[in-house]
């Protein structure tokens, strides 16, 4: 039986916040019913009892504040499309200031196991200058009420890089977490993406970013706190405790399968890789039209099935297995790449265990090059 | 009248875009040599190249014929480029006329090459017929223009016929005072051949053609002739004249304008400036002014695709079909592989021969910076030129070392004097004489380096002027000056194709800027990178290129992979266009990138 992930769209966001490119919107709340139909309606079209769900990861925009039941209804529809596994690994992402204890326990009875919580800085200050609409209290205070009805593995987002960030203030969110005795950290460095508020006001020099080399220091902060702490880095930029590896993420980094349902959502199946129509508009009215929502489908070549086996696997404690990757590919890169192979492991980026390829940290911060050498 | 009466040999000269292919195209329209319908704008600019900067390189004389008083008359115009890469040929132009009209803009004046080219067209004895053009300008001012052209050129300006090329204004009065005013050829038709080479090209039917001024004699199809260079003898094929295109014609005689085809295999055979004679009758002596064009700019060239050698030698060859003055020789560099060391007359020349490069043969160039000839004086007392930094003796073998001197001559308007007296200081400029030539208009001369000419100086002082500014240059010979080679080091390893020979005194500004270009160009490494610049064994300036990417460290949003694998394809793409120096990894951008600092 075929074995994938599903991820579930929720674009809806209370505000925007500076950084952000992704498909959210602020102030469309009045279709989210619509879009709810439509949501269910598209999961629906792919109904097949043939296939095993081990893991769903419901994502936004900002799923918490759907309204109330929305939740519920969603996992019980997507039930009655899919056979789940009894061992589903099931994570919704929220805002510290819209869990309140009536959500957390609707998740909880849905069948929901996972919460991700996202903080991204300690700072009151530095919130308020990402446009973000939480405090530092917020955050404490979702996380237990979280905890209070019951969930055991949560989440918490991270970034560093952030205009006005001081080593001093990663110091203090990343204890904050770990007092807060989370599972599981994600600590991402924040990428100025165009057409954000946040490009506008820093090329307007209005805002700064950090130097490049003051980021790196944040981050190597984090690598070697979160150790200490023992979180294990199992992917470049997720940390877990043992046995709290996310298992959605892990499945797209081993190319496994994944279905994504609702605006602009991503899929991996069959070899194509497919997304939706990103407006929350035309979405609604692609479904209710009965047309398609896709938007851009590409069917995956041998080679780029290669290349990206190389480029996501990497990611990952567990890398790339050379025998693997002989058999599906016919490429022996112990042949092809020995060279290059070699040298890396000389200067201490990769290690070969097992015949896997594994990056070591000072080979994760050079990654991009590492994948260019391996695949060109 | 005899028949020579009936001919008239001339030429426009004129400065950059003052119209003188528009005029040029006017009067075959007027002479009805062409047909209005047929003008693609500037007949007689035959090259793409050409077109788009409007300016004329290639030399195309037409044959028209103008009825004045009922008589009809044998116009020749001969074409002259119109910039300072090209003097030698403008020079054998205007040999071979009797006349000259020069162009001045109503809304611009005199500038640099009009006077450039003037001097030239009183050197061979020309007459001198001036026109104002583009007077449908707002901002033409005739009355100053016949002022500028009477005091700063000497001739007398009541009578100059005052035209718009572009509308078609006047231009019978243009023929009018060339039949006038421009004097007969007055050659002895019973005399041996002299035939004077003033341009020539490469057709792929009839092999090397000669466009020639007959001065003396006769020459048609059969007769055996004799290059007075080379001595060597061929049978004429083909002779003719161009209307627009070729016609053959039986004969070419004292006075005339034409071609001769003679099955030769290639251009540099037909040396511009050349006499022709006959073989079994040759003439007494040479035509005056002949002279071995040397190319004075250098640099190398090489593909970005390290497989296309071959290609760009094909092309290579071809070009010199038509191109005598090109040279070029292999080169192998260790950072960009196999190219050529390649020779030419000056920046412009250089810059046409890239594009045509990349254009018409579409090959992806990678250029080393432009390089002038220097003359060593080794402690032995040998001497030796080089035109490549990679040929630079060890600096103790060195007794000294000599550069090719200019003298600069710039028109601008008085206000932008200060600022280009600045920079022709920056640029180890001597200043030799400054006149205020009106109200408007100032001449400044310099003497100064030709390595710092082909070093941004044109681009630099088009900006410190507005663009108001125009330049001329003349080589005047060698000087003694302090040159360093400038070395590149990636890695700890110098890269051959970014040496520079620069003055001492500049290096260390020279270097420091270079680093911190390559700085941005070159793109992360798996190791930190550094960049030095250095003068032998002497770092003289120093940054690094840091390993580690914060981008590695993105957030993956929602399972978009298409993105990732579109940022690796990106970087793959790019990678094909590195050239490797060591461990270092340079894109080939870096190469061009480090041509355009101050």
């Amino acid at each position: 039986m075929k074995k994938i992930g599903i991820y579930v769209h929720f674009p809806f966001c209370v505000s925007k916040c500076n950084y952000c490119d992704f498909n959210s919107f602020a102030n469309m709340d009045e279709y989210q019913q619509d879009y709810f139909n439509a949501l269910i309606k598209e999961i629906n079209q792919y109904s097949n009892k043939k296939i095993l769900v081990d893991s769903i990861y419901i994502g936004g925009g900002t799923p918490s504040i759907m309204f109330d039941g929305a939740i519920s209804t969603l996992m019980s529809e997507l039930r009655k499309s899919f056979i789940i596994d009894s061992d589903v690994e099931v994570t919704i992402e929220c805002n510290p200031n819209s869990v309140t204890i009536a959500k957390a326990r609707e998740w909880k009875e849905s069948g929901i196991n996972r919460v991700s919580v996202g903080l991204q800085t300690a700072s009151n200050n530095l919130l308020k200058l990402l446009g973000r609409k939480h405090t530092k209290n917020d955050y404490i205070n979702a996380v237990q009420i979280i905890k209070s009805v019951g969930f055991a593995n949560i989440n918490t987002d991270c970034l560093v890089g952030l205009p006005r960030q001081k080593l001093s203030n990663v110091k203090h969110t990343l204890k904050l977490v770990k007092k807060m005795d989370c599972t599981h950290i994600s600590v991402y460095s924040l990428i100025l993406e165009k057409n954000t508020k946040l490009e506008e006001l820093i090329n307007n020099h209005k805002l700064y970013l950090p130097k490049e080399e003051k980021t790196i220091g944040m981050y190597n902060f984090a690598l070697q706190y979160l150790k200490e702490c023992g979180y294990d880095r199992y992917e470049i930029s997720n940390f877990a405790k043992k046995g709290f590896e996310c298992r959605h993420n892990l499945n797209t980094w081993k190319m496994g399968e994944y279905l994504g349902f609702g605006a602009g959502a991503h899929s991996y199946f069959n070899d194509f890789r497919y997304n939706n129509l990103s407006s929350i508009d035309k979405y609604i009215k692609a479904i209710n039209s009965n047309i398609s929502v896709i938007e851009n489908k590409e069917k995956i070549t041998n080679s780029e099935k290669f290349e990206e086996t190389v480029m996501l696997g990497l990611r990952t404690k567990y890398g790339i297995d050379i025998d693997e990757i002989k058999q599906e590919f016919k490429i022996d890169l112990l042949k092809t790449k020995k060279d290059i192979i070699s040298k890396l492991i000389a200067n201490g980026f990769i290690n070969l265990v097992y015949n896997k390829i594994i990056p070591t940290n000072s080979g994760y911060s050079v990654l991009n090059k590492i994948i260019l050498e391996l695949v060109s | 009248m005899s028949r020579q009466d009936y001919i008239r040999n001339f030429c426009i000269v004129a400065h950059i875009d003052h119209g003188k292919s528009t005029l040029a195209d006017r009067l075959l329209e007027e002479t009805n040599t062409v047909a209005k319908r047929d003008l693609t704008d500037q007949v007689l600019d035959s090259m793409d190249i050409e077109r788009e900067r409007g300016i004329t390189i290639k030399l195309t004389p037409t044959t028209m014929k103008y009825n004045y008083n009922g008589e009809i008359y044998t116009l020749n115009l001969i074409d002259t480029p119109g910039h300072v890469d090209f003097t030698y040929e403008v020079s054998r132009s205007l040999a071979a006329c009797e006349g000259a009209i020069l162009i001045v803009d109503a809304s611009q004046g005199v500038e640099a090459q009009t006077l450039s080219n003037l001097y030239l067209a009183l050197e061979n004895d020309l007459e001198i017929l001036p026109v104002i053009n583009k007077i449908d300008l707002p901002s033409a001012d005739i009355e100053k223009t016949k002022k500028e052209i009477e005091e700063v050129i000497g001739l007398p300006a009541d009578d100059v016929p005052c035209i718009s090329a572009k509308c078609g204004t006047n231009i019978n009065e243009v023929l009018k005072s060339v039949v006038e005013n421009i004097p007969s050829p007055k050659g002895d038709e019973n005399k041996p051949l002299r035939a004077l080479i003033f341009d020539s090209y490469y057709d792929n039917f009839k092999g090397a053609v000669c466009l020639v001024r007959v001065v003396d004699g006769k020459v048609s199809k059969n007769t055996k002739i004799k290059f007075w260079t080379s001595g060597h003898e061929y049978d004429v094929t083909e002779v003719g004249i161009f209307t627009t295109k070729s016609n053959e014609v039986n004969e070419l005689m004292a006075g005339d304008v034409g071609y001769i085809c003679a099955s030769i295999k290639n251009v540099s055979e037909t040396k511009v400036g050349d006499t022709i004679t006959t073989a079994n009758m040759p003439c007494e002596s040479a035509l005056p002014g002949y002279k071995e064009v040397k190319p004075v700019v250098f640099s190398g060239i090489f593909c970005v695709e390290g497989d296309k050698y071959n290609d760009l030698k094909d092309a290579l060859e071809k070009l010199k079909l038509n191109d005598a003055s090109l040279e070029y020789s292999p080169e192998v560099s260790q950072a960009l592989g196999f190219g050529f060391r390649c020779g030419f007359l000056g920046l412009l020349h250089m810059e046409i021969i890239q594009e045509r490069l990349e254009r018409e043969f579409d090959l992806d160039l990678i250029t080393t910076a432009p390089t002038v000839n220097y003359r060593i004086t080794k402690t032995n007392g040998d001497v030796i030129e080089i035109s490549n930094p990679a040929d630079m003796p060890e600096t103790q073998s060195i007794a000294f070392m000599e550069e090719p001197m200019v003298r600069v001559n710039i028109f601008t308007p008085p206000e932008y004097v200060g600022e280009l007296m600045k920079l022709c200081q920056e640029k180890r400029g001597i200043h030799q004489d400054l006149q205020y030539l009106d109200a408007s208009r100032c001449q400044l001369i310099y003497k100064m380096p030709l390595n710092e000419i082909i070093f941004d100086f044109f681009d630099q002082m088009k900006s410190r002027s507005r663009g108001y500014a125009s330049l001329d240059y003349e080589i005047i010979g060698y000087e003694e000056s302090s040159l360093v080679k400038l070395d590149i080091l990636l890695n700890g390893e110098v890269c051959d194709a970014l040496s520079l020979i620069v003055h001492k005194d500049k290096a260390y500004q020279r270097g420091k800027a270079i680093a911190e270009k390559l700085k941005d160009v070159i793109p992360r490494q798996m190791f930190e990178v550094p960049i030095q610049a250095a003068i032998g064994n002497k770092v003289i300036a120093r940054e690094t290129i840091k390993a580690l990417r914060k981008d590695v460290l993105a957030k993956c949003y929602g399972g978009d992979i298409t993105r990732k694998r579109k940022l690796l394809e990106k970087q793959k793409r790019g990678k094909k266009r590195m050239r490797k120096i060591g461990s270092v990894e340079i894109p080939s951008e870096a190469f061009i990138s480090i041509l355009k600092i101050d």
